[in-house]
């Protein structure tokens, strides 16, 4: 029968992780214990683990020390160990295994951790930031109408930039303070992708609006993808950075998720019909090529008119 | 003080100048003998006109008026009385006579359009006299002398010329050559008889006076003998002068076809009417700028004041040619939506009179084949029934680096003249 002891740190990580086949180990800081403790607090023989013969359970005995014996922070004699009960002696902490306890589970491996490692690779975020780079500035050269200076233009673009570095940092820093890795790299490819993608959407919004001139649900669907991508991202960015259940991460990720849009779109709605001398319309307008949809006739757009005449004098009762 | 007034001196700018200028006047003996005689005899009939605020008691605004008839009949502007008729329950109008004497006046007829009201005497003294009307309006360059009380110094009088009535507008104003100051406004403008030819109304500065012209004064008198107008009226008499103002303004200009010209590469209507006054401009002399942009606006000269927060009856056609040949497709297609970006309402108006804009947009098609991203907007006015402020913007799709925009904006209008306006507005542009 094998007792095993466990060095905790401050949080009670485990450090280091000692195993005795033998049914008592002595604890001290002489050199003849079973495990050799340097701690200046603790006596040179300070403690004695041993399995009880009738129970069969661990124990603590206090070998006379000057400072005792805390367990679960109450100073003990002699005491009757359960599992996760941690020791304090001197100023070490240390956990007594009791090797019959079976353990938890394996949390089962996910595929998509393999599946997302090609993200972890240095020339792929350097590449995509700089994909990052020349969009932006690719998009604020086409909003432009006067002569384009492109070193004029970067500094701007890269302050952007490194407003969107606040993201994948912080994710990086909460990993390394909890796990000791920070994947950083996985991050910021992550946060390039999700920057480019959403790019992507917009320009499939201002093509999908410019051509068949949505109504009010268009809105409506936009919240919805809107809150689908910043749900994924948040996901994956949990994923990458920390080690959880995945019922805590969806729960974690949906709750952040609605803490980013509920401001934003309460803001939105309470403001939507105040009174403004300019009317709210949709302004785009796209080159012949990304003209798909057919135009209607002047007839037409002078019948549907009436119904906007209907809908002008339903306002005057509110 | 008294409300201002709107006035639409040059071109691209719609300055909105109120009656501010204080000149010393400099005349001739001769008329310096003719306006003391005129002031002497008419005194007893020229009145200030005081808006009196019910909770403070003491006058919120001022303007003068003349008395026309032995029943105690007075003339004035609209826009000094438009506090009353807008909060009748919040305001009484008074007068202040020659002699000191006060006394309160009822509202007896309102024309928002020609800006005149009429207003009655509650007491009359035993002896009434009135300022005779004139029965024509006098040659140009001819004398003609405006009285008022400009900022509530006392009655003065401003001898002026006489130079005829506006040319080109569609709200017909006499054009007078003398300073008019606030606190005028609503005063008469009489010739060398002492006979009413015209009411202040508004100053361009710099000499330049507008009158509401004799035959305006005469259709107000026709309300002479009517009854005083019920709180509860005085909206649907507005309503109806409005209607039927934009019936004949939409009349005359739906009912002949557009004069057309060149702009860019399109063909536009260029003047639709004699009395819209049209103004053009470039960015050609702008060496920097990597676009050509051609500009051709016109609008109506002058709008209906119905109080401090809300104008009508305007109308404003704007059309803009782009070229950004080197600016290429997208970057001009950018461009090309930030100018349609932001159009904004052509009248003044409060979120009480006034719903909020809704628009309606499409591509569409006219009958000359040219291609339009299209958009129709329309605010309803919440006092008055059947009235819209419309606004219109246009841009064409037909070209890569090339493009028209057409925008028009129109306040209290019928549906029934929108429609048939922007119908015709629609279809009248082609390509050449």
């Amino acid at each position: 029968m094998a007792i095993v002891l466990e060095l905790l740190s401050r949080k009670n990580i485990p450090l280091k992780h000692y195993k005795f086949e033998q049914d008592y180990v002595c604890v001290g800081r002489d050199f003849n214990n079973d495990l050799r403790l340097d701690d200046p607090y603790i006596c040179p023989s300070h403690m004695l683990v041993a399995i009880d013969p009738e129970s069969g359970k661990l124990m603590v005995n206090d070998c006379q020390s000057t400072n005792g014996i805390k367990v679960n922070n109450k100073f003990v004699r002699q005491a009757i160990l359960n599992s996760q009960d941690v020791i304090k002696i001197g100023r070490t902490r240390l956990r007594i295994i009791d090797t019959k306890v079976p353990l938890a589970e394996a949390i089962p491996l996910s595929e998509l951790e393999e599946d997302l490692s090609w993200l972890n690779q240095g020339f792929l975020a350097i590449f995509l930031s700089l994909v990052c780079v020349g969009f932006l500035l690719l998009s604020k050269y086409l909003g432009s109408v006067q002569e384009f200076n492109v070193i004029k233009a970067l500094p701007s673009e890269l302050g952007q930039l490194a407003v969107f570095c606040v993201w994948p940092l912080s994710f990086a820093i909460l990993a390394k303070v909890v796990k000791k890795e920070s994947h950083i790299v996985s991050q910021f490819s992550l946060m390039w992708i999700v920057v480019l993608f959403v790019n992507g959407l917009i320009l499939l919004q201002k093509i999908a609006i410019f051509n068949i001139h949505p109504g009010a649900w268009f809105a409506w669907l936009e919240l919805v993808i809107f809150a689908t991508v910043v749900a994924i991202f948040i996901w994956l960015s949990l994923f990458v950075a920390l080690h959880q259940a995945n019922n805590r991460r969806n729960i974690i990720a949906i709750s952040m998720t609605l803490v980013i849009l509920a401001p934003i779109y309460t803001l939105g709605f309470l403001n939507s019909d105040q009174f403004s001398p300019r009317p709210n319309y949709n302004p785009i307008l796209l080159p012949p090529t990304y003209n798909i949809t057919s135009a209607s006739q002047t007839d037409k757009f002078i019948e549907q008119a009436d119904s906007l005449f209907t809908q002008v004098d339903k306002l005057k009762i509110k | 003080m008294l409300a201002p007034l709107n006035i639409i001196v040059t071109g691209t700018l719609n300055l909105r100048i109120l009656l501010f200028m204080l000149t010393v006047f400099c005349s001739l003996a001769h008329s310096q003998q003719t306006a003391q005689n005129l002031f002497g005899q008419h005194r007893t009939a020229l009145y200030q006109i005081k808006i009196i605020e019910l909770e403070s008691g003491n006058k919120s605004s001022i303007g003068s008026g003349f008395q026309i008839d032995s029943s105690g009949n007075v003339v004035t502007n609209y826009h000094v009385v438009s506090e009353y008729v807008y909060n009748p329950d919040k305001f009484r109008i008074e007068y202040l006579a020659y002699d000191g004497s006060e006394g309160q006046l009822q509202l007896v007829d309102v024309d928002v359009v020609n800006d005149l009201a009429l207003v009655r005497k509650v007491t009359l003294s035993e002896q009434e006299s009135a300022f005779p009307i004139a029965q024509s309006l006098p040659l140009q360059g001819s004398a003609i002398y405006s009285l008022g009380n400009p900022h509530d110094l006392g009655m003065i009088v401003v001898p002026g010329t006489f130079n005829g009535l506006k040319k080109s507008s569609f709200y017909q104003r006499i054009h007078f050559t003398g300073s008019i100051n606030p606190g005028m406004s609503g005063g008469p403008v009489v010739n060398e008889l002492g006979e009413v030819v015209g009411v202040n109304v508004a100053t361009a500065g710099n000499q330049i006076g507008f009158l509401i012209p004799l035959a305006k004064i005469q259709g107000l008198l026709k309300s002479q003998d009517a009854q005083v107008l019920k709180n509860n009226q005085l909206k649907p008499r507005i309503q109806e002068q409005l209607l039927v103002n934009q019936n004949k303004l939409f009349s005359l200009l739906n009912n002949h076809p557009w004069e057309t010209s060149e702009l860019g590469e399109a063909i536009i209507p260029s003047k639709i009417t004699d009395f819209i006054s049209c103004w053009g401009g470039s960015n050609t002399s702008d060496k920097e700028a990597l676009y050509l942009s051609v500009e051709n606006r016109c609008q109506l000269d002058e709008q209906i004041y119905l109080h401090s927060g809300l104008r009508t009856g305007g109308l404003e056609v704007e059309f803009e040619w782009l070229d950004g040949e080197s600016l290429g497709e997208h970057r001009f297609y950018n461009f090309y939506s930030q100018s349609i970006t932001g159009a904004g309402a052509g009248n003044i108006a409060s979120k009480n009179d006034v719903t909020n804009f809704r628009c309606q947009q499409d591509k569409v098609t006219n009958i000359h084949n040219v291609t339009n991203k299209t958009l129709l907007c329309l605010r309803a006015y919440k006092e008055f029934e059947q009235l819209y402020d419309v606004l219109f913007v246009a841009a064409t799709l037909d070209h890569a680096y090339r493009g028209l925009i057409s925008h028009y904006t129109l306040s209290g209008v019928s549906k029934e003249s929108t429609l048939i306006f922007t119908r015709k507005f629609m279809d009248s542009i082609e390509w050449q």
